[in-house]
């Protein structure tokens, strides 16, 4: 494997009296779709949210192309190249398509403005609605531009927390489309729990179960490993 | 809601409403009714002087607005961020530049430039004093609006005491500076000079509100952060520093709220913010709680009425206000431009 980008080793993390992560530990190389599997509670989300500094590590460390981040804030690791879109579609309702995007962008240059004109390719519905509020748009909208937020920057990595939830199964193939062609450009790390999803654009992946790697690999072979999908994921 | 629709909600929001458009008509024709009981000159005299008074108030309230809006803080220690704008700009600094006799008697530069003087350091001092409280103080409290309200009631009173003791108990004068004093006569109607500058101070304090807010990154960032602060920390942008930026300005438009309106009143006493706050509330509730525009109508709506009645009936003046507010709470709680809660 080559040098990875992000490196997580023997990460814990406490939310109150709760042990959500125990002992993580993971590499993950530049240039792929790493998918996050797991059933609820396995601590997925929680892993995303720990490396962007949102969910405080008790233990462990995480380092992103060899430098430590854990302790760091969230802002500082946004900085640093890491892009995170969250669970809940973070959008910001009263803001238009176009101030949601020009708020992520860190520099406003010739090169976030091919990175626009590749939004603009790969989400044409958001330029349709370039100077609408965001509250307006239908939930596929609002996750192509959580994920249009993320992607402006030239970001070492992307973070994508279950972009499939709540949407309808066209939209879902839609967000699949989308991120296949971002991962030609960007290293992703996706949570996911829809398998088929999950299988379309993921290239390797991780099982967590109760806080903790259990399994990891290619995505095309998981697909032929009935009992690690019916034990860790629920399906046969 | 799908694209179409959404497209079509954004091109026409409303469509034509009879409803609204009554509301409208009597919203206007209300501010007419002074003309059945007084003659055109004293009512155009009545108005000027309310638009005056107006303005004052919205620089009182707004930065209380700002503060409430951007940052979701019931801050009422901004009565004592407005006193000391008063003490600090509108009593302090004039009573120094007298001593060069740039005030009383001064030029039209000198007094322009006393006036400048005495805004930016009621600004400064209101800026200095916002920047302690929030970090000493209101940090501890965020999303916790009783402790805030609680905590930040106990620092106006102790604010006021400690005026006391730097200024002594007692009402003290206020210079107006000489191109301020006195009044013109425009065909009758008699408008004070003073009333003049707080307008024109008032309405630039507006448009440059909006346009920071609207029109620069920050105050994309602010707007951000108002409604996801997580959202805005994950896009790079340290929140703490913004809000206490936020709060900063909001401390400062309190102090040139301070300078302002003593110089206005000629006069300046330690209960002057405790006082004032109430007309901060009255305000920022009949605008919305967190709308700068609602703040800027709000203030308009209670220095025009205060100003109609108190001629009128002037032991009703006040009672009226607090009426409107009353009003406006049970027919639109959210305020004339405040958002619905849960929209």
């Amino acid at each position: 494997m080559t040098e990875p980008i992000l490196s997580l080793k023997e990460v814990h993390s406490h939310m109150g009296q709760h042990h959500i992560l125990q002992g993580v530990t993971m590499d993950v190389a530049a240039g792929r779709l790493t998918v996050l599997l797991g059933r609820n509670g396995a601590g997925k989300s929680s892993t995303l949210r720990a490396v962007m500094g949102l969910n405080p590590v008790t233990a462990g460390e995480i380092r992103l192309e060899g430098h430590r981040i854990h302790g760091l804030k969230p802002f500082a690791i946004a900085r640093l190249g890491v892009g995170f879109v969250a669970e809940d579609r973070a959008v910001f309702y009263r803001l238009s398509v176009e101030e949601n995007i020009r708020l992520s962008m860190f520099k406003e240059n010739s090169r976030a403005g091919e990175r626009m004109a590749m939004i603009h390719e790969l989400f044409p519905d958001l330029k349709r609605f370039w100077h609408a509020k965001a509250g307006l748009l239908s939930g596929g909208q609002k996750q192509m531009l959580a994920i249009a937020r993320a992607f402006v920057n030239d970001h070492k990595l992307l973070l994508v927390d279950e972009p499939s939830k709540g949407l309808a199964p066209i939209v879902v193939g839609q967000v699949g489309e989308s991120l296949i062609k971002i991962r030609e450009k960007t290293t992703v790390i996706l949570v996911e729990q829809n398998f088929h999803l999950a299988n379309m654009v993921g290239t390797h992946f991780f099982i967590l179960d109760d806080g903790r790697i259990v399994h990891q690999g290619l995505m095309e072979e998981l697909a032929e490993r009935q009992e690690l999908k019916q034990r860790y994921l629920g399906i046969g | 809601m799908d694209a179409e629709a959404a497209a079509t909600q954004l091109q026409d929001p409303d469509g034509f409403n009879m409803k609204r458009l009554v509301t409208w008509v009597c919203s206007i024709g209300i501010w007419f009714l002074p003309l059945i009981w007084v003659d055109p000159t004293t009512y155009m005299v009545l108005t000027v002087a309310g638009v005056a008074f107006g303005m004052l108030l919205f620089m009182v309230a707004s930065g209380m607005t700002v503060i409430f809006g951007l940052m979701d803080i019931l801050n009422l220690a901004h009565g004592a961020l407005f006193a000391l704008g008063a003490y600090t700009g509108g009593y302090w600094v004039l009573n120094l530049l007298e001593k060069w006799g740039w005030v009383e008697y001064g030029t039209v530069m000198q007094s322009i430039w006393s006036l400048v003087l005495a805004i930016l350091t009621g600004a400064a001092a209101g800026a200095l004093l916002g920047i302690i409280i929030e970090r000493v103080i209101i940090r501890g409290v965020y999303g916790d609006h009783l402790k805030q309200i609680m905590i930040t009631m106990g620092v106006l009173y102790v604010m006021t005491e400690v005026t006391k003791i730097f200024w002594g108990a007692n009402p003290e004068v206020v210079l107006v500076p000489m191109t301020f004093q006195g009044s013109y006569d425009i065909f009758d109607v008699i408008v004070g000079k003073f009333r003049i500058a707080a307008i024109v101070i008032g309405v630039l304090m507006f448009a440059g509100i909006q346009v920071v807010l609207l029109k620069t990154k920050i105050g994309l960032i602010v707007r951000a952060g108002v409604e996801n602060r997580e959202a805005v920390q994950t896009s790079g942008y340290n929140i703490n520093r913004i809000f206490t930026g936020v709060f900063t300005a909001g401390g400062a438009l309190a102090g040139i709220g301070g300078t302002m309106w003593c110089v206005f009143q000629q006069q300046v006493y330690p209960d002057i913010g405790l006082e004032n706050i109430i007309f901060a509330m009255i305000v920022v509730v009949i605008g919305g709680l967190g709308s700068v525009t609602g703040s800027f109508l709000g203030a308009l709506v209670v220095g025009l009425s205060f100003n109609y009645v108190a001629f009128l009936l002037p032991k009703l003046a006040l009672g009226v206000n607090i009426l409107i507010m009353v009003v406006v709470l049970i027919i639109r709680p959210w305020g004339l431009m405040g958002e619905k809660q849960g929209d």
